[in-house]
């Protein structure tokens, strides 16, 4: 956030790849409080990248004059700056927000950081949701494998050519673990959890935990989560400002592209406009019931949405079973919830429906507003 | 000492780093493929401090007690300016050129190959101080990514000379399977390619037992690429085999230090059944050395010669492990 800060204050829009290192600007070198001296030629280097003569410098952007990761490491980063509130995507580039700018200004030891990144966290959607599950551990203790994040898995099939393809609806494991790890550090830096010990929670958790934060390998499993900051959170009228919009309510599809994998990702790709309405949907009737302070009711939910199913259903599956699997969504999109009667779910915070909308057809959402 | 004439004090000169070609797979690269890009990567062995660079002066120095004689540094000089004498711990000579002496000439001849003065030369350095790797056969066999496979491309592209190119982890589809497999260490001239399936020893590559089916698997679509490519010129692809070789001298060999010799018997047996071959690092070292000391006959003329011959199945610094009978045995070199 410092070298974008210095390069792009707030008002200017910046691209992906004016955010990767540059020898020719301002970069990470000058900024960068973590790099490495190399023990034989001196000069400093990133401690994320496992060649220090890297031409792409930095681990979290790469450069301008290698990027074999294909953008995806600047891309993540962004994209979590943008889900923390700290950039805001603008006119097909990024700009830095007054929280970005304020935070980039802190030094790590500054008593505002805390509470200015905690807000932050609150703003995303998937971390949102993992907050949502720290119902379940009463004690304040939980194993990091015992979080639920990604995509759920709705096990619909579909034939072609006589063949039976399952849908791939769900993230892949690897996926699955990198995301956990990197909003249980978030969870860490922002006080809402510390590992499992008989110490008390810290003022100071980016200062006390930084080298767990920054280690390579996460070592650390079971967490205690601070119940009374959670406890704070659960009494206050959330809304989650930046869940996931429309676009992002499923996987990468493209990403199949292991050996054997084509016939699964066409299919996918296929019915993937309707995974989308569905998981729309279901985050639209959370967000209405958060609203009206009521509880959705999933079987009335599951008959909305068995009146289109054009827009809601994968032919020859079960629309009810498919519903209750895809209810998963709303933690992974920032509108956790719990059970509360029988088939009916309470959702603990809304979200901003209009991120939420980003690029949703017009029909669903017409068709949700009167029938739900 | 003279100022390095190859390098600037703000590149980072090969005598202490190695330069990978990146490819999209096995395909391109033997396809004659322009490579992707180039990836510059420090040695290991380096960075553990058996080379001082001093910036000013702009040359490097050789740390003895962490030297194991690895070859990597005299090599990668694109004037080989280091002295080697019979202490055999090359010596730094930077813009002074290349002072290869009378006794290490001496020391590496044909007629030595099979006696014990590669046990003398990797002797010595087995002494070495270094607290990261004690002796070559430790640097190898330490890491097979990181230690084994880059040191091997260096060598490999150091003996076939000028116009071979380099290249680490190169991926190969496999039909049938759903991940894809990477070759370890490839090198191609115009002449011929060698391909090595790096396993950083004996016992790890027995217990890991992937090696049979990975080594059918590429020798499988190597065939199909080749056959695709056109480009019809010798490759050979062997098991590069870190650590100590006598693990692989046959069972009753007075050397042999093979832990398990029913494990090393199936292993020899599978090799000369497949005519798949295996070559240990240090066999590969003795090459090097022999290079280094200016021998007449082309050091890799004995891997050929592996590569082509129905009885030999391993290739160690001490001769051919040779199938003999229903038995094997050592064979000292021609």
């Amino acid at each position: 956030m410092r070298v974008l800060n210095s390069r792009f204050p707030t008002g200017q829009t910046f691209s992906m790849k004016d955010a990767k290192y540059s020898s020719d600007a301002r970069n990470i070198l000058e900024f960068c409080t973590l790099l490495k001296q190399h023990p034989i030629h001196g000069f400093k280097y990133c401690p994320f990248k496992a060649n220090p003569l890297d031409k792409a410098v930095c681990g979290l952007t790469n450069s301008i004059q290698a990027d074999t990761t294909k953008q995806k490491e600047v891309s993540n980063t962004l994209n979590a700056l943008e889900g923390l509130g700290f950039l805001d995507r603008k006119e097909g580039g990024f700009r830095i927000t007054a929280e970005g700018a304020a935070f980039a200004t802190l030094e790590i030891d500054s008593e505002d950081l805390v509470p200015l990144f905690r807000r932050a966290c609150l703003r995303y959607g998937p971390f949102v949701g993992m907050l949502g599950q720290f119902r379940t551990f009463p004690a304040g203790v939980v194993t990091s494998g015992d979080l639920t994040v990604g995509y759920p898995k709705t096990d619909e099939m579909l034939e072609v050519n006589g063949k039976t393809v399952r849908v791939s609806t769900e993230s892949a494991r690897d996926a699955n673990v990198r995301t956990r790890s990197c909003l249980l550090l978030w969870a860490i830096a922002a006080g809402f959890m510390k590992p499992h010990g008989i110490e008390a929670f810290p003022s100071d958790p980016q200062v006390r935990y930084r080298q767990l934060i920054n280690a390579d390998i996460r070592a650390s499993r079971k967490f205690d989560i601070n119940l009374s900051l959670y406890e704070e959170f659960l009494q206050s009228p959330h809304r989650t400002e930046r869940p996931l919009d429309y676009s992002n309510l499923t996987k990468n599809v493209g990403s199949l592209r292991e050996n054997g994998q084509a016939l699964q990702r066409d299919v996918t790709m296929a019915v993937d406009s309707v995974i989308k309405n569905r998981r729309f949907a279901i985050c639209f009737a959370l967000n209405r019931a958060a609203e009206r302070s009521e509880n959705v009711d999933v079987g009335g939910l599951v008959s909305v949405l068995a009146g289109a199913e054009d827009m809601f259903a994968i032919p020859g599956n079960d629309v009810g079973a498919a519903v209750r699997r895809d209810l998963q969504i709303g933690f992974v999109a920032g509108i956790p919830f719990e059970a509360a009667n029988p088939d009916s779910v309470m959702p603990i915070c809304s979200l901003d429906l209009e991120v939420l909308s980003a690029g949703v057809p017009i029909e669903v959402v017409n068709y949700l507003k009167v029938a739900t | 000492m003279s100022s390095c004439p190859h390098f600037t004090p703000d590149v980072i000169p090969s005598c202490t780093a190695f330069e990978r070609l990146v490819f999209r797979d096995i395909h391109e690269f033997l396809n004659d493929g322009a490579a992707r890009h180039k990836e510059r990567q420090d040695f290991p062995l380096v960075t553990a401090g058996c080379l001082q660079r001093n910036s000013e002066s702009n040359s490097i120095e050789v740390v003895e007690a962490k030297c194991v004689g690895c070859g990597f540094c005299v090599t990668g000089c694109p004037s080989m300016s280091f002295k080697i004498d019979d202490s055999l711990a090359p010596m730094a000579r930077c813009g002074e050129g290349r002072a290869v002496t009378h006794q290490f000439r001496q020391l590496v001849t044909h007629e030595n190959i099979s006696s014990a003065v590669f046990r003398k030369l990797t002797g010595i350095f087995a002494g070495g101080q270094s607290k990261n790797f004690r002796s070559f056969a430790d640097f190898t066999s330490s890491d097979e990514v990181k230690n084994l496979s880059p040191w091997a491309m260096r060598a490999l592209t150091y003996l076939l000379g000028p116009g071979s190119e380099g290249a680490l982890e190169v991926n190969i589809a496999i039909e049938g399977k759903d991940r894809s497999g990477r070759l370890d260490v490839c090198v191609r001239t115009e002449r011929e390619v060698f391909i090595f399936e790096s396993k950083k020893d004996f016992k790890a590559m027995m217990s890991e037992g992937r090696v049979f089916d990975q080594f059918l698997d590429y020798r499988i679509e190597i065939d199909r690429s080749i056959v695709e490519s056109g480009i019809h010129r010798p490759c050979h692809l062997m098991v590069l085999l870190g650590g100590e070789e006598t693990d692989v001298f046959p069972p009753g060999h007075p050397e042999s230090s093979a832990h398990d010799s029913d494990a090393l018997r199936r292993f020899l047996k599978w090799l000369h059944s497949n005519q798949a071959k295996t070559v240990s690092a240090q066999g590969l070292l003795w090459l090097l050395y022999g290079k280094l000391a200016g021998l007449e006959r082309d050091p890799l003329e004995l891997l050929r010669k592996l590569d082509r011959t129905d009885e030999y199945v391993a290739f160690t610094s001490q001769g051919f492990v040779c199938a003999d009978g229903d038995d094997f045995k050592l064979c000292t070199f021609d």
